[in-house]
This record gives structure tokens, C-alpha cells and sequence, in this order.
């Protein structure tokens, strides 16, 4: 792919909370169609930094650009960024008061000006894609929390992002519904979706990874290949949490 | 599998205007006691002496028709004020936020009899208006001030992650704001704005001072002429008294239906 220019260019990112520094000089690109995971302890500044790629969290020094819009440049048009660049949470953030249907068509007739009638079709056609095109007109409250993040991942794809940022995906749902979404986005990457995703998933990151990026206290400590990450981690403290974890 | 967790907080903005919830039994029995007794009351008065309280009741009816005008004018002016307040109080931009804390914190600080006297006769020293818009506009003023902390913090209490989740999508903030927060946050006002519906409906007593021939007024012009003040003010008392727990009880009613709508 293109790598002379990334998807996504985090450089020398630092950010502070008060005197806690949440970032501590962060460096990395995100080539077109590329997947890379971001794994680390709770506080690591995982979540931050992927929250700072769309500017949901302003940064203190470096520079973030994403698909030529410079996102740490205060003048930059941010929701250009952000039609672009679509997000998944860790607690959905449906719209509650919205049908799955038209959760799916909002941002598409308010932002992309798309008729009611085509922004239905495009996402009956997405909630086929992710298996749940029978609940169209439930209410969020009705799904379950896998449905749930299935919708709300179906309802990032109907702004045809040209990447999209997971935030913990998976750590609000109970066991067994983690694998339906797992299942969700592995089908995403195999399509050649660009994925930048924050996950404690690590049987996902290394099938489905080309990078892993492991934080902690705020910098990147490691970074590699899956395989070479979770097979050899040269960091000790790399090493300590797989083994926490594994 | 229905999830519980509605993404609400309550929010709790009281003046004291008591709506009874089926829950609290102490308040709906006493709302019975209160409502039932209050109808039997007059009932009982009017059969038995109706000289002077019949004669009340049929004199004061106009007077309920320019209490409810003057009410419902302006609740729906307060909405649209308080909203407008509200707005401004959680904006980022530093002179509309302080423009908006400073109506609030002023209007709090007056009594709303003082506003009305005040609005009264500033605006009739520019504008020559009914006295019925000048009475509506000063307690509109006066809501609008405390209907803009209850859409404050009925748009606050919606989870951060519905804008963050709008925003992502592309939205601007505004339209973030029209298409995803308020439609979320009119939800949860309702109870309290119903409570200052109720506490208006009392309050707009206090127009009587100006001229406006409300409830109030009618009773007092009965009263003057014939001297029967007790029986005035009995009557009095026992319509504003039914006409608030009529309104307290239909408020609940559908407070319960919306909850029972989601």
C-alpha cells in the first residue's frame, strides 16, 4: 500500500490531565488498510490516544494528521476528520430514543445529505452485514449489549469511513457475546478496512493484527509484528503483562 | 434480554410543588384526602349556604380563565426562555455562559412580586401593552430563570458518550445538540417542568397586584363589595387547592405513561 503517506500520522503526541501526564511523546503511522492493536494496563493511555486521533481529547504537543487534515491544528474543520474516521465505543452510545434503523440513517441524511430512502437501503444492507437486519426497528433497549455493538459498528460503516477507531469493543459485553462482535470485526479487516483498536483481546490481536502497539504509563513500549510480540517481547515489562494476562 | 440501565439520571429540581407518585403512598393518600375533601367542601357549601358561595362560585369563574391564560402563557414562554438559558449556561463561549449565569443568578435573587411590579411599570414607561402581557412576560422572566437550571441539568445529565458518539459520526455540535441531546433531555425535564407549571399556576396569583382580574382579583373585588371576605377566601383557597391537584394528578399521569412508553 501507499506507506510514503500514512492513514493516520501520530507524532511526538503528549498530553497532559492537570499534572498527571496522560501521553508521553507518541509516535506511530497507520498505513491504509492496515490493523493495528493497541494493548497496555488500564491508565497506559491507550484509550487516550485513540480518542486523540478524531480529536474527542485535545492534545498538548505533537501532531496528529489523518488522510492529509492536520487533526492537532485547532483550525482544522474537525467534523471533516470525523466523516471520515468512524468510532466504535466501549458502551455502544446508540441513540436511545432512535430505532436501530434510524440510528444507521442520522449522520447520513444530517451529514453525508443523503435521501431517507437511499440512507435506509445502505443500512439495511450494513445491518445484513452484521446480522441483526430483523431488528431494524427495535429500540437499543430492546438488544443485547452484542447487538447493540453490532449496530453501533454498522452504524459507523454507513458513513463510509475510510478508518475506523475501536475503543474497547468488547469489555463491556458479557462472555459470550464477545465472539459476535469479534466475528463483526475480524470480517471488517478481512475487507481491508483500515482498524486502529484499543482491545484486552489478544487472541484478536494476534489473528487479526499486522502491528502490535503495547503502552504503558503513557508511552509506547513495544512495537512489532503480533508474532514477534507475543512469541519474543524484548521489554520486560511487555513481558510481565503477558504474562498477567495470557 | 432487556437491559435495565437506562442511560438517565434523575435529576431532582424541586420547588415544593409535591407531585404524588403511587409509590409514595403517605403523599397519594394524602392527595385523595385532599382532592375528594376539597370537591365535598364545596360542594357541601354551596348546598348549604348557597347565599353566599354560590353566588362566589358564579362570580369567579372569569377570573380561573385569566388565571389559566395567564399560566399557560407563561410556561411556554419560560420553556423557550429557559431553554435559551440553558443553552447558554452550559456553552463554552465565556460571554454567552456569563450572559446567561447572570440572568440566572439575578432573577433568583428578586422576588417575583418585586418583578412583576418592576416589569409592570418599566415596561409602561415605553410600551403601552395589556396588562395581561405585562403580567405574563414578568412571571415568564421570573420561570424562565429557573426552567433554564432544569434544562441545564437535563441536558447534563445525558452520558457524554451520545455527543462523543454524534461528533463521531460528523455531526457539528449543534446538530449534535438538536438531533441527539435535547430529544434525550426533554424526556427527562418533563417531571420537573411540570412541577413549575404547578408552582406557576399558584404564583400566578400574585398578578392580582397589577390589575390582571385573575382568580385572585375576582375574589378580592367580590369580597370588597360585599364584605364577605372570610367566605371569599374560602372559596378561593378551595379552587386554587382542586385546580392544583387536578394538574398535580394529570402531571403524574403522564410522567407514568412515558416511563410505561420505554
Amino acid at each position: 500500500m501507499a506507506d510514503n503517506c500514512p492513514m493516520i500520522e501520530v507524532s511526538g503526541v503528549s498530553k497532559f490531565f492537570g499534572s498527571f501526564q496522560a501521553l508521553d511523546d507518541v509516535s506511530f503511522n497507520v498505513a491504509d488498510g492496515e490493523k493495528v492493536v493497541i494493548i497496555g494496563p488500564s491508565g497506559s493511555g491507550k484509550s487516550t490516544i485513540l480518542r486523540s486521533i478524531n480529536r474527542l481529547e485535545t492534545i498538548d504537543r505533537g501532531r496528529i494528521v489523518v488522510h492529509g487534515m492536520d487533526v492537532s491544528n485547532p483550525k482544522t474543520d474537525i467534523s471533516k476528520v470525523r466523516e471520515e474516521v468512524g468510532m466504535v465505543f466501549q458502551s455502544f452510545n446508540l441513540f436511545p430514543h432512535k430505532t436501530v434503523l434510524e440510528n444507521l440513517t442520522l449522520a447520513q441524511t444530517v451529514v453525508r445529505k443523503r435521501s431517507q430512502k437511499e440512507a435506509e437501503e445502505i443500512a439495511m444492507e450494513l445491518l445484513h452485514k452484521v446480522n441483526i437486519s430483523e431488528k431494524a426497528n427495535a429500540y437499543p433497549a430492546k438488544l443485547s449489549g452484542g447487538q447493540q455493538q453490532r449496530v453501533a459498528i454498522a452504524r459507523s460503516l454507513a458513513m463510509n469511513p475510510k478508518a475506523i477507531l475501536f475503543d474497547e469493543p468488547t469489555s463491556a459485553l458479557d462472555p459470550e457475546m464477545i465472539g459476535e462482535v469479534l466475528d463483526v470485526m475480524k470480517n471488517l479487516a478481512r475487507e481491508g478496512m483500515t482498524m486502529v483498536v484499543v482491545t484486552h483481546e489478544m487472541g484478536f490481536a494476534r489473528e487479526v493484527g499486522d502491528r502490535v502497539i503495547f503502552m504503558d504509563h503513557g508511552k509506547i513500549v513495544e512495537e512489532g509484528t503480533p508474532e514477534h510480540f507475543f512469541t519474543n517481547p524484548t521489554h520486560e515489562r511487555a513481558q510481565l503483562f503477558l504474562n498477567q494476562i495470557l | 434480554m432487556k437491559q435495565d440501565t437506562t442511560p438517565y439520571k434523575p435529576i431532582d429540581v424541586g420547588d415544593g410543588a409535591a407531585i404524588p407518585h403511587r409509590s409514595d403512598a403517605g403523599l397519594f393518600t394524602a392527595w385523595r384526602i385532599a382532592f375528594f375533601g376539597a370537591l365535598a367542601v364545596s360542594l357541601y357549601l354551596v348546598l348549604s349556604k348557597p347565599d353566599p358561595y354560590l353566588a362566589i362560585f358564579k362570580f369567579v369563574p372569569d377570573g380561573i380563565l385569566v388565571t389559566f391564560k395567564v399560566t399557560i402563557g407563561s410556561i411556554l414562554l419560560a420553556i423557550v426562555i429557559g431553554l435559551i438559558a440553558g443553552l447558554g449556561r452550559i456553552s463554552t463561549n465565556r460571554f454567552i455562559n456569563g450572559a446567561a449565569s447572570l440572568y440566572v443568578e439575578v432573577i433568583r435573587g428578586i422576588p417575583l412580586l418585586v418583578q412583576i411590579f418592576y416589569i409592570y411599570y418599566a415596561l409602561g414607561r415605553f410600551v403601552k401593552i395589556p396588562d395581561i402581557y405585562s403580567a405574563i412576560i414578568a412571571m415568564a422572566v421570573c420561570y424562565g430563570a429557573y426552567m433554564g437550571e432544569v434544562f441545564r441539568a437535563g441536558i447534563q445529565s445525558i452520558p457524554k458518550g451520545q455527543m462523543e458518539a454524534a461528533l463521531s459520526l460528523g455531526m457539528s455540535r449543534s446538530q449534535a445538540m438538536r438531533q441527539v441531546i435535547l430529544p434525550q433531555a426533554f424526556k427527562v425535564v418533563l417531571p420537573p417542568i411540570g412541577n413549575e407549571f404547578i408552582a406557576l399556576l399558584k404564583d400566578s396569583s400574585l398578578v392580582s397586584i397589577i390589575a390582571v382580574a385573575d382568580l385572585l382579583r375576582r375574589g378580592r373585588e367580590y369580597a370588597s363589595e360585599t364584605f364577605s371576605y372570610f367566605e371569599t377566601y374560602t372559596v378561593i383557597g378551595l379552587i386554587y387547592l382542586i385546580l392544583t391537584l387536578f394538574f398535580s394528578k394529570l402531571i403524574s399521569m403522564m410522567e407514568e405513561r412515558l416511563n410505561d412508553g420505554r
